[in-house]
This record gives structure tokens, C-alpha cells and sequence, in this order.
């Protein structure tokens, strides 16, 4: 089927609501997002809140859904396990339960798998077919992509940078809002600020970040060895600040030849999480 | 699988060895000691060498696993590890236009990977990571049956992602014994063996550290299987519990309850490993 001639719906499942969206021949239509009974003890309430969104987003042209899910997943038999914010979710079997109710194909994967698929498909990454998707929030997650595809890894556990351990910690808590939180008591927005009127701590504190960020960028290099990373999220609007210090760090990389033509891309796109959701339908498909 | 007669090469220091594999079977095989120090094509020479020595019409290409940086498409290799006169060597032109068979290059470490998964312990299994632990440490990694190289043949340098003061491979390569207590990994490994308690204990602490390793393998690749390959993997028993017990701590429980860890048992695998990047190429090709 041409996928400038479908209508998918990707949904993005977080630890206190949901976000589904209508996406009609590659073009977003409609974004819905709601909150999510995540503390309740049953966990068919909170597939009660995915299936409500979805049903208004849904009608018989509908071809697929997709859902970006905060933790880990079994691929092939759409379950996932061990979500950490929704804590009665310890073995959900959603695409059996979504399938039966909407009787059209369901795909799960991890969110930051969604992430670097949305860029794939949607954002910086479209001309490009080996990348790693790095998005940075709250948290630090990764996609890989091969050949235009998500890796097929064993989990949907692959690209997990955030977690790799760093310092005395791990890299999250130095590559994320995290970082800012912790070791600056403010967030990256208002640091952004004051590092934009000249402040001499934002600025360091921004410096700091980009050495972190390219020590992680290192660790990814040597794991994947990817032709470029795309980082997504707000953290895009500060780069000016902590640019330079990322690169000084990078560029005593081991292989120094691998350097030379490798990228780092910022890229902001909205949505891209639901938009890569609404991939997975493609994705799957080897579209 | 693809049954056609391959011959391996591997490099490693001062010998190269050539095997003709056939069946998942050496049938006969080359040693050859080198004077690693001499000019390119000297060693070229060396080379053209042992694959006439066991090749014959049946061969339908050539595979080599080289210890250094590979263009994989290409097959050129850069800054030979242990041949400084390989600055850059057209590997693949030379030795196809000479035998008019096809040659696939690539690094030690993934031949090890793509060799476990055709004649080792990670055949049947889709995802897996071979890790070598010897003068180096890194690994091979295998998505779906087939090698994932990365961009630059780099993808799977675990041992160079910073740890504790240095990397993993400063604290995870055999000469970290000597470095650190005064005596060569080998003669650890016989004490080991022996009960010695000394022994015993610093083959733990390497345990804690490979699990760290190993943790950081799964979040950044995620496979179902790794196989430990070079010498260190033959204290096997005697890290083993230590290095579990690190795992234990990552976040994901399913990924631990279902991941297996052993120790590669071919003592031929890095010949098996080379031809097996030539069935690879085969197979790959077939898909698409």
C-alpha cells in the first residue's frame, strides 16, 4: 500500500498521560492528549484511557496503530513489561487486546524507538539511513536506525544511553534536565535565559553539559558507530551554549577517521513521538 | 546454509593462519609465523602465499579478520594493529583481481561474532554479541542473523567507553594483570585452577567489572546471547558468579531473566570466522 495513501493513528503512552494522534497520507491531522489513571491498581484502566483516545481518533480508514510505551516490549507479541510509572502494569498484552477491539493491525515499540523513528520518517533524519535518535528531556533515550528501519534488537531494549554508567551515576543524570536540576537547582529553560544575557554560571553550567553530552556521544559512537545522532527535544534551542564544549570533547575520539565525516544534528520537530508511533505501521511493514 | 568452500584468513601478531572451511569443517589449514616488522607487500606476498597452500578449485571466495580499522564496502584496511607497515592496504582489490574470487574484510572482533553465530554457540539465535577479551577487548554484533558493522566497522568498541579512570578495556585486557599485580593473566588462570584463593579473588573483581561491561552491552544493543571468546573467557568458572552478580543490578528484569552468557568452545573460530563473513555476505545478499 502507498503510505502517502494511508491513515494510521500513533499513540504515546507516558507516565502520567497519554498522546494520540490521526495521521492521514504523512500528514498529522489531529493530536489528542489526555491524562492516564497511572497510580490505579488495575491496569485495565489504563488501557481503558488508551482505547478511549483512540476510539475518537478512529474510524474504517484507519489501516494500523502504533503505541510508544516507557519501558520494555515484546516486539513480536506486543506486550509490555515492567512499566515504571504505571506500576500495576507488570505484563500488559495490549496488542491482543487492541487488535480484538479495533480489528486492525497494533505495533508497540519502546518510545525512544518512536522518537528516532518520527525523525526517521518525519524529521532530520528522512535522507538519512543509519542514524541514532537521542532525545533529551527529563530523561536521556535512543532509537537506533539501519537501513531506514529501527534495529531489530532482542527487547526493544537497545539505544538505552541514558542509563550507561557515567561518573557516579549514569549518563542521564548528567545529559538531561537532570543534570541542570541536580547540579544547578534550576531547569534548562531559565538557565538558557540567564546563559543568553551573558550570565558567567549559565554559561559554565552549559560548557559542563556539553562535555557530558559529548562523552555520551562517544559512548554511542564506539557501541553503533552511527553516520550521524539526531538529539531532539528543547534542549535543541540552547545548543549555541553547550555546542563547542561537545565537540572539544568529541574530537579525541580513539578513531580519529570516524570523526571527520560524522554528524550531530539538533532537531525539534512537535509531535515527533506520535509521529514516530504512527510509524511503527511503516516501520513493520519494511515500507 | 551456504555450503560452498571458503578460505579463512586471520592475523594475529606474529602469524597468519589460513584455513579451507567447508561444511562448517577445516579441512586443512596454514600457520604461518611472519616477520610482522617487514614492508607491505612482503607481507602481501605472505599472504598470496598460504592461499595457494590450501586452495583448490572448489574455493568460492575469501574471507579475512584483521585486528584494526576495516572500510568494510571497500575492503581496505587502515593501521594494521600489529603490521605497522599497513598504513592502508586495498585488501580486497589486490587478492580479488589476483584470484578472481570474492574477498570480504573485516575486524577480529566481528569474524568472532558472525563465526559463533554460523559454527558456535550463537547459531540458531537472531540477536547475539561476540566478546573477544584478550589484548583488546571488544565485541561483534549480530542483529537478525547478520553482522551490524556500524558506519566506519567501529560499532561494538566496547572497550573503549570511559570506565572508572580509564576505559573497560585498560581494566579487562589480559596485561591488566601484570600492570596491576605483577603477574601475567595466564599464570592467574593456572592458580585459578589450582584453587589458589588469591587467584580466585582477582578473577572475581574482573567479574564485577566485566558485568559493568556487560550491562552497558545491553542497553546500548540489547541481544538475547554473548559469547566470551579470546583467552581471558577461559576463566570462565571463575568469574562467572561475580559477573552475574553485577547484571543482576540492571534496570530491566526480562532482559536478564531471558540473556545467556557462555564461553565460545571453538578453538578454530577466528578462521571459522573469517569464511563465515563470506556465507554472511551471501545470505545478506539473498535477502535483499
Amino acid at each position: 500500500m502507498d503510505k502517502n495513501n494511508i491513515s494510521l493513528i500513533g499513540v504515546d503512552l507516558g507516565g502520567t498521560k497519554v498522546a494520540a494522534g490521526r495521521v492521514d497520507n504523512m500528514e498529522l491531522k489531529e493530536v489528542l492528549h489526555e491524562l492516564i489513571p497511572a497510580q490505579s491498581e488495575d491496569p485495565q484502566d489504563v488501557i481503558n484511557s488508551i482505547v478511549g483516545v483512540i476510539e475518537k481518533l478512529f474510524d474504517d480508514k484507519v489501516k494500523g496503530i502504533g503505541i510508544g510505551i516507557p519501558g520494555l516490549v515484546d516486539r513480536e507479541k506486543g506486550i509490555a513489561y515492567d512499566i515504571q510509572n504505571i506500576p500495576s502494569w507488570k505484563e500488559v498484552h495490549l496488542k491482543d487486546y487492541l487488535e480484538d477491539y479495533f480489528k486492525v493491525p497494533v505495533y508497540l515499540d519502546n518510545d525512544a524507538n518512536c522518537f528516532a523513528l518520527g525523525e526517521s520518517r518525519f524529521g532530520s533524519g528522512k535522507d538519512e539511513k543509519d542514524f541514532v535518535g537521542l532525545t533529551i528531556g527529563t530523561g536521556m533515550g535512543g532509537g537506533i536506525i539501519k537501513d531506514g528501519f529501527l534495529i531489530p534488537d532482542a527487547h526493544c531494549g537497545s539505544g538505552e544511553f541514558g542509563n550507561i554508567m557515567y561518573l557516579d551515576s549514569m549518563y542521564e543524570d548528567y545529559c538531561s534536565g537532570k543534570f541542570f536540576k541536580d547540579k544547578y537547582s534550576t531547569n534548562g529553560e531559565e538557565l538558557a535565559k540567564a546563559a543568553a544575557e551573558g550570565d558567567e554560571n549559565a554559561l559554565k553550567a552549559f560548557r559542563e553539559f556539553g562535555v557530558h553530552m559529548g562523552n555520551a556521544i562517544k559512548t554511542i559512537m564506539l557501541s553503533v558507530d552511527p553516520r550521524k545522532v539526531i538529539i531532539g527535544g528543547s534542549v535543541a534551542h540552547s545548543k549555541e551554549f553547550f555546542e563547542e564544549s561537545m565537540w572539544e570533547t568529541i574530537k579525541d575520539f580513539p578513531f580519529p577517521g570516524a570523526v571527520t565525516d560524522f554528524e550531530v544534528i539538533f532537531s525539534d520537530v512537535k509531535n515527533i513521538a506520535v509521529l514516530g508511533a504512527a510509524s511503527l505501521y511503516l516501520d513493520r511493514n519494511k515500507q | 546454509m551456504n555450503q560452498n568452500a571458503v578460505i579463512g584468513i586471520s592475523f594475529g601478531g606474529k602469524t597468519l593462519v589460513a584455513g579451507k572451511v567447508k561444511g562448517g569443517r577445516i579441512e586443512k589449514s596454514i600457520v604461518r609465523v611472519i616477520n610482522n616488522k617487514a614492508p607491505e607487500n612482503e607481507i602481501l606476498t605472505e599472504v598470496f602465499n598460504v592461499i595457494n597452500e590450501v586452495k583448490d578449485d572448489e574455493v568460492a571466495g575469501i574471507g579475512i579478520g584483521v585486528p584494526g580499522i576495516v572500510d568494510v564496502e571497500k575492503g581496505i584496511l587502515y593501521d594494521v594493529q600489529s603490521i605497522p607497515s599497513w598504513h592502508e592496504v586495498h585488501i580486497k582489490e589486490i587478492l580479488e583481481s589476483h584470484f578472481g574470487l570474492k574477498v570480504y574484510v573485516n575486524n577480529d572482533a566481528n569474524c568472532f561474532a558472525i563465526g559463533e553465530t554460523y559454527f558456535g554457540q550463537t547459531q540458531g539465535y537472531e540477536n547475539s554479541v561476540g566478546l573477544i577479551l584478550g589484548a583488546g577487548v571488544g565485541a561483534g554484533i549480530i542483529f537478525k542473523g547478520h553482522l551490524y558493522s556500524g558506519t566506519n566497522c567501529g560499532a561494538g568498541e566496547f572497550g573503549d567507553i570511559a570506565y572508572k579512570e580509564q576505559n573497560y578495556e585498560f581494566y579487562l585486557n589480559d596485561s591488566f594483570f601484570e600492570y596491576k599485580y605483577g603477574v601475567p593473566a595466564l599464570t592467574f588462570l593456572n592458580r585459578a585452577k589450582r584453587k589458589d584463593k588469591i587467584a580466585r579473588a582477582i578473577f572475581e573483581y574482573y567479574g564485577f567489572d566485566l558485568g559493568n561491561l556487560i550491562k552497558t552491552i545491553l542497553y546500548t544493543v540489547d541481544p538475547e546471547i554473548i559469547t566470551l571468546g579470546g583467552p581471558l573467557s577461559k576463566a570462565f568458572p571463575y568469574f562467572e558468579k561475580s559477573m552475574w552478580k553485577k547484571i543482576k543490578t540492571f534496570k530491566y528484569k526480562q532482559t536478564i531473566n531471558k540473556l545467556q552468557i557462555v564461553a565460545s568452545k571453538q578453538d578454530d573460530i577466528a578462521v571459522l570466522g573469517a569464511a563465515a563473513l563470506y556465507y554472511d555476505a551471501q545470505n545478506q545478499r539473498m535477502k535483499k
